[in-house]
């Protein structure tokens, strides 16, 4: 008897010392997220850098920060002058609108200062052709082209003045860093493109913040709204091309579906268990226990994270279902002795099993920390303290909390739920197995595997075509493929990137690409600089050069010959450096390719356009530069990790299987393991057989199969002495579990998708094959089954 | 001697100034200037081909002498512009709406397209419509001035409304009565052209060999 005393006194022990770490749980949550709960929605946070090179890493997030914060929009109209006030309209309402950093409409063209940034340094610098025609021999030709710009029309397009730039090499130098822009042209100050029957203005916007923060989507998506209605009125058409526009999109649609099917999966499980339980209470205590392992969850994710992602809120509103099997194998134990359940007693019968569950699930989320996903880390880090809290509150609070007795059962489901009840394996039984293995091996021949990045973001049709019209009308965009230099200091960052440039030449002649823009064409390393300044004091600016050749012919004095050549002379001397270019409107078009200092190492990026063929440019080998090709390497990134979830999954399966042999011996546990095993085995055949391809997310989600179905089985073995009440308990967590990860299957964004239709498929299956495999009801004393 | 060489670019810019003025004192919009020009519109609608020829005179500030070239043009309303330099040196100038190409002993010797310079599209359709006389075309570009002189003479001025454009030509001065006779560019450093049109009596569709040139 003084054991029954010591008993209750650690259940009561513990109810209050459970008590009182929940309340500082609320405590915690209220202070710390004071409601205001910050999402990332950004999916590549999740996912480790390609590179393993920090300094890459760091350089590659600030690029694409920067790129990323860019939408490019084309107002079209049929009219060229409606078109043009449409986009001085639209543009004037982004500036003027929250959230937007800087917008370009008129040109910015600041040619003059250009050619005065320029003007102390030009004898150093030299366009490419003009470099190979000097040191080759052939000055003729770079004189009849300045002859050329005296005497014809070809002058016009010359920036420099024949005065300052008698040879003209000031304005090929210029000239040939025009960025090509495709199809897009310059017209009364505008940029602008025809395509579609419509002349379309373009317009480029850049946000103030990355376009992945839910305030930057909240703040700028109505300014643009606002301003395509605006040009909507004025009769142009807006389309659009950026990450904002998408990410804003696929986090709404993402919020949306977290909220309606977490309702759903709410009201349904409120539903079940007031069926099963004809009382309040027990709906309360599940949603008390699971509110609090949410808040839990939250404050230890914020608190390690920072942040939460929106992609953990996912899963959590999936962390529901789990989390509710604990209260009801808790609360169901009471169909075990109907009348005269005591909730205190509760716990003896039902925490080797809801343990046993959580050690198997923790385990799990162990494996994970350590897999190389930071993102998995936060669902980690989220799952197993949600968990471990409801199942603190089940084993805790729940015993004094007075959980209401089992309502009667009405015979004819009494005979339904007897007639489910685990039985010596018959031919029905291992039909079905063996029909579940069959589909499982001839749709796995039919899987096709797909890891791209499509997955993360659902796209509505019309922001696709939007998407791709842009790129039609523009032909030749830059891609989200570049080359990324680095280098010790910034002159080597610069002479790496000259060293790159001739390969370059060449893939272009080959139209592997159709262009690049590389900021050395117009910053030269002070080495070519150099090289520049002794080649021209070699031969134009030599006593009896071009120079002095050209300047007797535009007809100046033989003194004033002598004086500018001199001038010349004394001038190829100085050297532009990166600090006076970048500060200098000289840098106007290519100040976004130079990254500048990034943890000790200076790094520039060189912009491609057109790419036709990735293979010619991956075989680009030089020391400190590197193709970057987010995309693909994501796709690269996908697939590795989803073979290490695979990995990770049957790895689990056979640590499940040593740790429950322990427990059961070898058959038993293997039975046990048995269940969720071909229950994944099946849902993989299924999508086989119905095409789905499988990806991470889906190969994820099987590792949620081993927790969930375990327990399934778990469970009914541990439950042998009560098999009626074992058995409600699972069908009642397999019910709530399908009502909320099976409402994933229906996410338009096609990850969550993924997930869902996984679990769906594979709870199914899962209770299925635990209720063939499990074990016959052991014959145990009376009184402690009913059996009228 | 210092004080001179100080006063001639000043002259220059003053007597610039004083050429330029009056072609701006009238602001007019296409459908005006239209009417001014009609008659030399008139002429032109008459012939898709217009021959004749050229002297161009370039008066640089900083440069001592003004450099003069003179040689032959063909315009076409279809093709586009052929502009045959003849002295002081032989060399051909064609101007399409794609692409501007330079030939030299009719070897392509430089060649420059509208995709790799977004500029060079407004350049041409400027020249275009300024040698077409096309007020409407040019009004999308340009501030548009002009003003009837005697008889059929007119002047036309254009103010660029872009910073772009400014920086290739500031204002442009074209006079004529029933055709083009003298363009004028102001750039923005002061530098002058002055283009001095002469038509020939030839009206005659382009021929085979001319064709082939636009086609360069």
């Amino acid at each position: 008897m003084s054991t029954e005393k010591n008993r209750a006194r650690g259940v009561r022990l513990r109810f209050f010392i459970w008590l009182a770490l929940m309340l500082a749980v609320c405590v915690a949550f209220v202070a710390d997220l004071k409601g205001n709960l910050s999402t990332e929605t950004d999916i590549l946070a999740l996912l480790p850098g390609a590179q393993h090179d920090p300094v890459v890493d760091r350089a590659l997030r600030e690029f694409s920060d920067q790129a990323g914060r860019k939408i490019i929009f084309l107002v079209g109209s049929r009219n060229a002058e409606h078109a043009r006030a449409a986009g001085a309209a639209f543009a004037a309402a982004l500036k003027a609108g929250e959230g937007i950093a800087d917008v370009q409409y008129e040109v910015r063209n600041r040619v003059g200062e250009t050619v005065t940034a320029y003007q102390a340094y030009r004898h150093s610098l030299l366009s490419v052709k003009d470099r190979e025609r000097l040191a080759s021999g052939h000055g003729e030709a770079l004189y009849r082209d300045a002859q050329r710009a005296l005497y014809t029309p070809a002058g016009l397009m010359r920036p420099a003045t024949p005065a300052e730039d008698p040879l003209g090499l000031l304005s090929d130098f210029l000239m040939a860093q025009v960025p090509p822009l495709g199809n897009v042209q310059l017209d009364g100050g505008v940029l602008s493109v025809r395509g579609e029957d419509k002349h379309w203005v373009l317009v480029i916007a850049e946000t103030r913040d990355a376009p992945f923060v839910t305030a930057t989507q909240d703040a700028v998506m109505p300014v643009i709204n606002g301003a395509t209605e605006k040009a909507r009125v004025m009769d142009a058409e807006v389309l659009s091309s950026g990450l904002l526009p998408h990410a804003a999109y696929a986090a709404k649609q993402a919020h949306r579906e977290v909220a309606t099917f977490g309702l759903v999966s709410l009201i349904g499980t409120i539903l079940l268990l007031l069926f099963v339980h004809r009382s309040m209470r027990p709906v309360l205590m599940s949603a008390g226990s699971i509110a609090l392992g949410l808040m839990a969850a939250l404050v230890a994710c914020h608190w390690i994270f920072g942040r939460v992602h929106l992609l953990t809120l996912v899963f959590g509103s999936s962390l529901i279902g789990v989390a509710a099997d604990y209260s009801t194998y808790f609360l169901t134990d009471a169909f075990r002795v109907p009348r005269r359940w005591n909730g205190r007693d509760a716990v003896r019968h039902v925490a080797p099993g809801v343990l046993l569950g959580l050690g198997t699930a923790l385990t799990a989320y162990a494996v994970l920390m350590a897999a190389p996903f930071p993102g998995l880390r936060q669902i980690a880090v989220f799952s197993a303290v949600g968990l471990t809290v409801a199942c603190g509150c089940v084993l805790c609070l729940f015993p004094m909390m007075r959980p209401p007795q089992a309502p009667d059962i009405s015979p004819r489901i009494e005979k339904i739920l007897r007639a489910l009840l685990p039985q010596p394996m018959r031919k029905g039984g291992l039909l079905i197995l063996l029909l579940i293995v069959l589909v499982g091996v001839v749709g796995i021949s039919r899987l096709t595997v797909v890891n791209d990045l499509h997955l993360m973001q659902a796209t509505p049709p019309q922001l696709k075509e939007s998407e791709r019209r842009v790129r039609a009308l523009m032909n030749n965009p830059t891609e989200s493929q570049f080359f990324l230099v680095t280098g010790a200091t910034d002159q080597d960052v610069l002479r790496h990137e000259e060293a790159l440039l001739p390969k370059l030449d060449a893939l272009q002649a080959q139209g592997v690409i159709s262009s690049y823009a590389a900021l050395t064409r117009a910053l030269p390393s002070q080495k070519t600089q150099g090289e520049n300044a002794t080649l021209l004091l070699r031969t134009a600016y030599a006593p009896d050069g071009l120079l002095k050749r050209m300047l007797t012919e535009l007809g100046y004095e033989p003194a004033q010959v002598s004086e500018k050549l001199a001038e010349a002379q004394a001038g190829a001397r100085a050297r532009l450096t990166v600090q006076d270019w970048l500060a200098s409107a000289a840098s106007d078009s290519y100040r976004h390719l130079w990254l500048g200092n990034v943890s000790g190492h200076f790094a520039t990026v060189i912009t491609l356009g057109g790419i036709r063929d990735i293979a010619a440019l991956r075989a680009v080998k030089q020391a400190d530069v590197r193709l970057v090709d987010k995309v693909g390497d994501i796709s690269t990134l996908l697939g590795r990790y989803q073979q290490i979830t695979l990995w990770i999954v049957m790895l689990g399966y056979v640590a499940v299987l040593l740790l429950f042999s322990l427990r059961y011996g070898f058959c038993s546990a293997l039975r046990v393991v048995l269940s969720p095993a071909i229950a994944s085995v099946g849902t993989i055949g299924i999508f086989g057989l119905i095409g789905e391809p499988l990806n991470l997310f889906s190969t994820f989600s099987l590792l949620l199969v081993l927790g969930i179905g375990i327990d399934y089985a778990i469970f009914l073995r541990e439950g042998r002495v009560s098999p009626l009440s074992s058995m409600i308990a699972v069908l009642v967590c397999a019910a709530t579990a399908l009502l909320s990860f099976g409402m994933l299957a229906f996410s338009s964004t096609p990850f969550i998708h993924s997930f869902g239709l996984t679990l769906l498929i594979g709870i199914t299956l899962a209770v299925v094959v635990a209720q063939i495999l499990a074990e016959p009801a052991l014959p145990v004393s009376p009184g402690e089954i009913r059996n009228d | 001697m210092k004080m001179y060489r100080l006063m001639l670019p000043l002259m220059a810019l003053a007597l610039n100034a004083h050429a330029a003025a009056p072609a701006f004192d009238h602001p007019a919009n296409a459908e005006q200037l239209k009417q001014i020009t009609a008659a030399a519109a008139r002429e032109l609608a008459k012939t898709p081909v217009l021959r004749g020829s050229f002297v161009q005179r370039k008066f640089l500030s900083g440069i001592p002498k003004p450099l003069k070239s003179s040689g032959n043009y063909v315009i076409s309303r279809e093709q586009g512009i052929w502009w045959h330099t003849l002295l002081p040196f032989d060399s051909d100038f064609i101007l399409t709406p794609d692409s501007m190409v330079q030939l030299d002993d009719g070897k392509i010797a430089a060649r420059l397209s509208a995709e790799q310079q977004p500029g060079l599209r407004v350049v041409g359709d400027v020249f275009f419509s300024i040698f077409s006389l096309d007020p409407s075309a040019l009004a999308g570009n340009f501030e548009l001035f002009g003003q009837r002189g005697e008889r059929d003479a007119w002047v036309m001025g254009l103010r660029p409304k872009s910073s772009v454009l400014r920086n290739v030509m500031s204002e442009t001065v074209i006079t004529g009565a029933t055709r083009v006779d003298k363009v004028e560019f102001w750039d923005s450093h002061g530098d002058r052209t002055e283009i001095t049109l002469s038509s020939s009596a030839n009206i005659a569709p382009l021929s085979a060999e001319e064709a082939a040139l636009f086609k360069k």
